[in-house]
């Protein structure tokens, strides 16, 4: 059987400031309804690599293809196009401040791909339910807590129906007690079928989730493979070092 | 630089643009006049323009068929506003200088200003210890009389301080107020003082020869300056004249 | 002093007319002054070099240069070197304009420097256009952090209005000087300026403050 085409292929990805290599020719590749995770320590060049698939940074070499197209970063408009297929999410969530989650949700959707608002409307507050934030459409950002605006983060990607989202650590600005809404909105994302790269330190969170983990260090990919091999029995000494170091590598399911 | 001056040149364009309906209107001639300069040209109670030259160019302007309007305009810069057709001519008690001949062009004189120097009523002063003295001269900015004193008394080494208003009236407060001891100021205006109340009295003449008064024109605008002129000769020739001239405490 | 309140009472409405024209000479420059003072201050942050280098410039020259020597410049050097026909009224509120564009960008600038980088992330991300995302993330952050610096600016604008009346613009204080010349009630007439100056800033500041209520997103203190 021929492999599909990948959702995502990021191929040789290079960046440096400066003399500082942050990455180092990294490749990978995610299929449909795969979630892969990202794991190792920071300064590993984990969050470059999310923020460089989409162009947030630009990468100093490398290629980027959706769905077997190579995205050129410098057409403006098919890179606005490329990035409305890809979800992203961040450590410190970036609401817009000054909008309400309603408003934070809906704007993509208006803006963006040009809806009616009433069917904005409706489909932002669809997306707020999904998450569990009903009640909280009228709140703005500060009236919000960390799990909650990381909550409406991830309905405000959603609602633009990405082919593919990228979640650069979401839960490591959260205090402990709130990191579980978060991580059981993300499951649920992965049990139907949404394609996902995550950067975590929550190693056991990881394990659940993952059909790949890839560690990354100095900006490469050291080791990459089932969460299982990777956790309990990687190759590497760096790798089961990093593990065992990081919460005791979580339980096995 | 460059950039810069381009940047303005377009704004102005815009403005031009957006503006440009309101001044299709039909053209009214501009008389600038200083507003603080009783009794030739000031505000009235109600806010309009009054005074000996207000009222003198209304009835020149009706009599040689066109349409005036009086601008207050700040002295210092009357002259510049004309040049810059700000305004179209000066009718406010506006002395003839050499310097200003050169600048403009003067109609037949219509009053004859004397200048003198006035000090507080209480005060023994007189011209020559005003002269030779050590004390504080006011005057107004831009005149013919800041101009004569500069150039006639203080280049020639006379010893008092010359202080210049913005207008004949504050030099007048300062007076009062003992911030200066003598202004220099026509009789026109020294009397219309006094009328008002103001607790000054008249020292003397203190050398400047006295001034021809007359409306200014810009040099190359003949036709005006040919209205003016003969609109002005006709009044004088009225007994409407002689009727403002007393109405405005001019002798 | 009865002298003083009679002249008072007779000016009173000319005055208030003069006060009338600083206010919409200062409405119409705080109004000019940002349509200008926007795109230079997007230009210096979001600019290329050549841009930024050349509003800076814009910056630091009408900055530099006191308002009465400006007014003179514009007024009787370059619109009668263009021969064209400006108003006093248009001039001053030009000029007090191009001022106050200036300050404006710089306090935009700053207000535009000083929201997250992450918003822009975040806004691209979505797929916004960078002039969207400029235009409604940063923008409607940075204005709302901006206009307590307008309160600021309204009240410099007003007094500087003030100096329009070298132009002969028709505004409180030349009128204050037309009846006093009139009057010699010169104490009583610069009080009644002054005060009808006071009500004039607190009023706009007030006005600010409403607006800046009004915009006020629940506990967005930055």
């Amino acid at each position: 059987m021929p492999s599909p085409t990948p959702v995502l292929a990021v191929e040789n990805i290079t960046k440096t400031y400066g003399i500082r290599t942050i990455l180092d020719g990294v490749s990978l590749s995610i299929n449909r309804g795969e979630i892969k995770v990202l794991i190792g320590p920071s300064g590993a060049g984990k969050s470059t690599l999310l923020q460089s698939i989409n162009f947030l940074i630009q990468p100093d070499s490398g290629t980027v293809a959706l769905e077997g197209q190579t995205i050129n970063p410098h057409d403006k408009k098919a890179l606005c196009a490329y990035r409305q297929q890809v979800g992203m999410i961040f450590q410190d969530f970036n609401l817009f401040d000054h909008l309400t989650a309603l408003g934070n949700v809906e704007i993509g959707l208006i803006r963006v791909k040009h809806m009616i608002k009433n069917e904005a409307r409706d489909r932002a507050v669809t997306e707020l339910e999904r998450v569990g934030l009903k009640q909280h459409t009228a709140h703005y950002p500060a009236q919000l807590s960390g799990g909650q605006k990381q909550r409406v983060s991830i309905a405000r990607a959603l609602a633009m129906e990405p082919k593919v989202m990228l979640l650069d650590e979401p839960t490591s600005a959260l205090d402990p007690e709130l990191i579980g809404e978060v991580h059981s909105v993300i499951s649920k994302l992965g049990e139907a079928g949404m394609t996902m790269m995550l950067a975590t330190h929550q190693i056991g969170f990881a394990r659940h989730l993952a059909h790949e983990m890839i560690f990354m260090e100095n900006g490469r990919i050291v080791e990459q493979g089932p969460p299982d091999v990777i956790l309990d029995g990687a190759a590497r000494q760096r790798t089961r070092e990093f593990c065992s170091r990081i919460s005791g590598a979580g339980e096995k399911r | 630089m460059k950039n810069g001056l381009r940047c303005l040149v377009v704004v102005l364009m815009a403005v031009m643009v957006i503006s440009g309906g309101a001044f299709a209107a039909e053209k009214t001639l501009i008389n600038g006049i200083d507003a603080n300069y009783p009794p030739y040209s000031f505000i009235d109670k109600t806010g309009k323009p009054d005074g000996l030259d207000v009222m003198a160019v209304n009835w020149i302007a009706k009599e040689m068929g066109f349409k005036v309007k009086h601008q207050p305009t700040e002295w210092a810069a009357i002259i510049p506003s004309l040049k810059a057709k700000k305004i179209d001519f000066i009718a406010s008690g506006m002395s003839v200088t050499p310097e200003r001949k050169e600048q403009v062009n003067f109609t037949v004189s219509y009053y004859q200003t004397v200048m003198v120097l006035v000090a507080k009523d209480i005060s023994a002063l007189t011209v020559d210890q005003a002269i030779n003295g050590n004390l504080k001269w006011g005057v107004q900015r831009g005149t013919s009389e800041a101009k004569w004193i500069e150039d006639n008394l203080l280049k020639k080494g006379k010893a008092f301080k010359l202080q210049q208003y913005d207008s004949a009236p504050l030099a007048m407060e300062d007076i009062l107020n003992g911030r200066i001891d003598v202004a220099a100021v026509s009789t026109t205006s020294a009397e219309e003082f006094m009328l008002k109340g103001m607790a000054i009295r008249i020292i003397g003449k203190y050398g400047q020869p006295d001034d021809e008064t007359a409306y200014a024109v810009r040099k190359e605008d003949t036709e005006l300056y040919n209205k003016l002129n003969d609109g002005l000769k006709k009044l004088m020739a009225t007994p409407y004249w002689q009727e403002l001239k007393h109405q405005y405490g001019l002798r | 002093m009865s002298q003083g309140m009679t002249a008072i009472q007779e000016g009173f409405w000319y005055l208030l007319e003069g006060a009338w024209v600083n206010l919409i000479v200062v409405v119409g420059a705080l109004i000019f002054g940002f349509l200008l003072g926007l795109p230079l201050a997007l230009g210096q942050v979001y600019g290329g070099k050549i841009l930024r280098r050349v509003f800076a410039v814009y910056v630091w020259f009408f900055r530099g240069i006191p308002l009465l020597v400006f007014l003179f410049l514009f007024y009787f050097g370059l619109v009668a070197w263009l021969d064209i026909n400006l108003s006093a009224f248009t001039v001053a509120v030009i000029v007090l304009g191009l001022i106050s564009a200036a300050y404006q960008s710089q306090t935009l600038r700053g207000a535009l420097l000083s929201i997250p980088e992450g918003q822009m992330k975040a806004a691209r991300a979505l797929g916004m256009s960078d002039f969207q995302a400029i235009f409604r993330v940063i923008l409607p952050q940075s204005i709302r952090l901006s206009i307590p610096g307008w309160s600021n600016e309204y009240a410099i604008l007003l007094k500087d209005s003030a100096v329009t009346y070298a132009l002969g613009v028709s505004e409180l204080m030349s009128r204050t000087n037309h009846v006093a010349s009139r009057t010699y009630q010169h104490l009583y007439l610069y009080i009644t300026a002054g005060i009808l100056f006071m009500i004039l800033t607190y009023a706009g500041t007030r006005l600010m403050g409403m607006l800046q209520k009004r915009l006020t997103v629940p506990g967005y203190t930055r």
